[in-house]
């Protein structure tokens, strides 16, 4: 099997298009933190200090004596929903720091989940479209360990991207900003502290993961049912992009819980869950009983199918 | 010799030619073969044993079935009924067991073209037990690729990829070669050596070659032995010695009374071009001319004739169109 899988990680590093998906996630990685510390430069914060005189002049106005209590209501009210406006702002505006680049790394996960969907699409299609589908199966090898080979090929080379992203983020981070202020940094609107950053970004890496692993787990499927590479890579892309739409549709219904794209599994991190039922127990049942059934379909017909490509 | 031939249930056979012993067991036996595919019976019943250090060829019309009795024969189709049996093993029931002595060329080698003619091997070889590095160099050595063996298959001529095809399929050794349309791509110098190089394994290393071509000659120049399919049915196995029976073929005038003559004496005459086809053996021939002489025949030509293969297979297959669509 070793052997298998060595063959198999073979063939996907001889592609070139494999290595060019490398360099562009390099790149993009180093390019999207270049360019926060950029922009950062040139943030005009001077609309937020102005706000905040606004709240100081309100907060002298409320306490003058000679105020009907309607105005007074009035006042409040307009100086709460500033104050709120400037607590979001600086959240965002916070000068960024080391911390909350790493924190915040798995939002390149994106661009990882459909390299790997493209690897995966092909992985199975291709061999078929190429006509080495034959060379492959006429040796003494069970088609399912064949098969076995490329899904944990595919396994390993979304763990690579990932590790490569988390990584590369890293340095990017210590290159292009400096160590927080104070010892915690904002994150999803609650405090964390700086310590806590190493275990928090790497468990949401290991979230996003899942999540790689169960979309190119469809591509997968649907690469070696339909042997094409293109109907593979179009929708699973598809289905990565509409989603949560579709959940957002079916809401209501008792049905969008059973919905795979309800289950993405860093929502609860995030604190923005995609349906109020949602628990975790739950969304790691739910893929895992869509994982088997795609692997199922992909096994039953890669090892009942007549070759005649 | 048109005898539909069914080879013996548990195959021993009589191999005398090429010095083959008495009882020699076959390396492969296709038992009661049949695919169906929708309602079409695309192979029928097909029932063949193939024994070592000899070369078979199979031959058919366009659509005849050959590729698909090879891709069943691999495992790549599964028979709708019936078995393979290699060195005895079943490729149903012990499919590592059974295929692990095979080597095959399906259609043309499809290789990857993205990856050095060498990643290639090293790729097949890793997927069979025991095939060293130093058995890869021999393997490029022997079909003389070793000048371009680290460029990108893309970059390489057909008959390059035909040589490398070969390559892959000898790496494990195998006791049993299947090749399906080898010689396409080749050139002339090329297809001799392959012919020559087909040779030398079945005779010295004991591997039986079980060959399909289009190219009667080619079939004809390689194989000991020829199985005919038709319409997804075997309906002849023979050898090739049988085809160098003696003909003579006999051009004289008058026609009318040559044609007498040779009767008289007991020949089955055919009609050949401007004269006769007549099956003798070579020692009737000096009494036949000076017999045909004294009776004033014109004698212009006596040739031995032998009937190739070609004429054969088109006699036996009735022509050269595709298989008629057969439905059952
Ligand atoms: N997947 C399939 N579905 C339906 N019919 C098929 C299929 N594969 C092959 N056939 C039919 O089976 C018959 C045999 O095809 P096969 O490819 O085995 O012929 P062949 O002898 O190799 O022909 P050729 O000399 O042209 O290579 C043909 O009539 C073909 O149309
Ligand atoms: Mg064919």
């Amino acid at each position: 099997m070793l052997k298998l899988i060595q063959n198999e990680w073979m063939k996907l590093m001889s592609k070139k298009a494999t290595w060019i998906m490398a360099i562009l996630l390099v790149v993009a990685i180093v390019g999207f933190t270049g360019l926060s510390k950029l922009s950062e430069r040139f943030t005009d914060t001077t609309w937020l200090e102005d706000m905040e005189a606004d709240v100081v002049q309100m907060e002298e106005q409320l306490a003058s004596p000679d105020l009907t209590d309607d105005e007074r209501a009035d006042l409040e009210a307009q100086k709460q929903g500033l104050e709120e406006t400037i607590a979001t702002n600086e959240e965002w505006n916070q000068p960024g720091s080391r911390e909350s680049i790493i924190v915040n790394a798995f939002g390149i996960m994106l661009l990882v989940t459909l390299f790997t969907i493209i690897a995966s699409a092909g992985i199975v299609a291709s061999e078929f479209s190429q006509g080495t589908i034959k060379m492959l199966l006429s040796r003494p090898v069970k088609r399912w360990k064949i098969l076995t080979s490329k899904y944990v090929t595919i396994l390993l080379f979304g763990l690579a991207l990932t590790v490569l992203t988390y990584v590369f983020t890293i340095i990017s981070a210590f290159i292009f900003f400096p160590a927080a202020e104070g010892n915690s940094i904002i994150w999803s609107g609650s405090d964390l502290a700086v310590t806590a950053v190493w275990a928090k970004s790497a468990y949401m890496m290991f979230l996003s993961l899942m999540n790689v692993f169960m979309i190119s787990t469809f591509a997968f499927m649907v690469g070696s049912v339909f042997r094409s590479t293109s109907l593979a890579v179009g929708l699973s892309i598809f289905f990565f992009f509409t989603g949560s739409m579709i959940v957002l549709f079916l809401e209501k219904f008792e049905i969008a819980k059973y919905i795979f794209f309800a289950h993405d599994l860093t929502q609860y991190e995030i604190g923005f869950k995609m349906l109020e039922s949602n628990t975790m127990a739950l969304s790691v049942a739910v893929l895992s009983v869509y994982a088997v059934l795609f692997m199922v379909v992909s096994y039953l017909t890669f090892i009942k199918r007549d070759v005649t490509a | 010799m048109t005898n539909t031939e069914k080879m013996p249930p548990v195959g021993w056979c009589l191999c005398l030619e090429r010095g083959h012993n008495v009882g020699v067991k076959p390396v492969v036996e296709l038992k009661n073969l049949s695919k169906t595919i929708g309602k079409k019976k695309i192979i029928d019943n097909l029932n063949l044993s193939l024994y070592p250090g000899q070369i078979t060829g199979f031959l058919g019309p366009n659509g005849a079935g050959k590729t698909t009795t090879i891709r069943m024969m691999v495992g790549l189709m599964r028979p709708s009924e019936g078995d393979v049996l290699i060195e005895g093993k079943s490729l149903k029931d012990d499919f590592e067991g059974s295929i692990s002595k095979v080597g095959v060329i399906v259609e043309n080698p499809e290789m990857y073209k993205f990856m050095s003619g060498y990643k290639n091997l090293l790729h097949f070889a890793r997927m069979h037990d025991g095939v060293t590095k130093a058995r890869i160099d021999e393997v490029i050595a022997q079909v003389g690729m070793q000048n371009r063996i680290h460029e990108k298959v893309s970059t390489y001529s057909l008959g390059m990829r035909q040589r490398l095809g070969l390559a892959q399929a000898l790496l494990h050794r195998p006791k049993f070669l299947i090749l399906d349309e080898p010689t396409n791509g080749l050139d002339p110098a090329g297809i001799r050596e392959f012919r020559m190089y087909l040779r030398s394994i079945a005779e010295n290393e004991g591997v039986s070659v079980f060959v399909s071509s289009h190219m009667l000659s080619e079939i004809e120049l390689m194989c000991d032995r020829i199985a005919i399919i038709q319409n997804g049915k075997l309906i002849d196995v023979e050898e090739t010695a049988d085809t160098e029976k003696s003909h003579y073929y006999i051009e004289a005038l008058p026609a009318s009374a040559v044609e007498n003559i040779l009767v008289a004496e007991g020949f089955e005459v055919e009609l050949f071009n401007d004269g006769f086809i007549i099956e003798a053996e070579k020692e009737q021939i000096p009494g036949l001319i000076k017999k045909l002489a004294t009776e004033g025949i014109l004698l212009f030509a006596v040739n031995p004739h032998r009937k190739t293969l070609e004429d054969q297979f088109l006699e036996i297959t009735g022509g050269g169109q595709i298989a008629e669509a057969h439905t059952k």
